[in-house]
């Protein structure tokens, strides 16, 4: 538990919480994409999170409470990563359009399996996850800034 | 009698002055630990500005980092100008001692 630990954590949440900003950005924009590399219309994605132990270079100097306590590793603070983008397994819509390039032999277009106001909610929920990680940064930020001010008393 | 007890205060002052000039050789002096502590500011306040850098050149892989870096420049010339000036004020108040 050192001087900027809690600067690390609060800055792994919103590093996770962008990365799920883009990752929904990238759902909406793609909602309607019939056509990818891999073949096949658009595929939704996740991002999953994991629980990260601050790296060691990231730790700054401990203070005597964590000596103290003589915590374990497994225990000590973590901070929050992207484990993995995985995408979803969702049967994709058919859409009768036989003029579209993309259609198959029956006339059928697959389109992604997405639906625009869900990933809106999820955009949200991004948003407001992103904010409170930002008001931590900021409490910690204040209690060294009320710290300082003993000094200058 | 009396010159015994002489002999041991000289002793004792002896050991004591023996003392204090160990423990200067063994601990860090005063000015190598200001020396650190000013080199440790220095090292936050140039990543601080490497991350200010960062942000106006648009080369900042995440901004979120560079806010970090930046508030703990911030925080750490805060706490070096509080040390700095508790300390000139420990100077003046000697100054201003009667003699």
């Amino acid at each position: 538990m050192g001087f900027f630990d809690g600067y690390n954590i609060a800055t792994s949440g919103m590093g996770a919480q962008r990365t799920r900003i883009n990752v929904v950005s990238a759902n909406i924009a793609n909602a309607k994409t019939t056509h990818t590399i891999d073949g096949g219309p658009y595929k939704k994605q996740h991002v999953v999170f994991e629980d990260l132990l601050l790296q060691a270079s990231n730790k700054t100097n401990k203070n005597d409470s964590e000596m103290s306590l003589n915590l374990k590793q497994d225990l000590s603070l973590r901070g929050v990563g992207v484990k993995t983008i995985v995408e979803s397994k969702d049967e994709p819509i058919m859409r009768y359009e036989p003029s579209h390039p993309d259609a198959n032999q029956d006339g059928y277009v697959a389109y992604p399996n997405i639906n625009p106001v869900v990933e809106m909610v999820d955009l949200i929920e991004a948003m407001r996850s992103y904010e409170a990680n930002v008001a931590s940064f900021t409490a910690h930020k204040d209690i060294d800034k009320k710290t300082l001010e003993i000094l200058r008393q | 009698m009396e010159i015994n007890s002489l002999n041991n205060l000289n002793t004792l002052s002896l050991a004591k002055n023996d003392l204090t000039n160990t423990q200067a050789v063994q601990g860090k002096s005063f000015d190598d630990i200001l020396k650190n502590a000013i080199n440790d500011v220095n090292k936050t306040q140039v990543e601080g500005y490497d991350a200010m850098r960062g942000i106006a050149t648009g080369d900042v892989p995440n901004l979120q980092e560079a806010v970090a870096k930046i508030t703990k420049a911030e925080s750490t010339l805060k706490l070096a100008l509080e040390v700095k000036n508790k300390a000139l004020g420990a100077y003046k108040e000697i100054m201003r001692m009667q003699i």
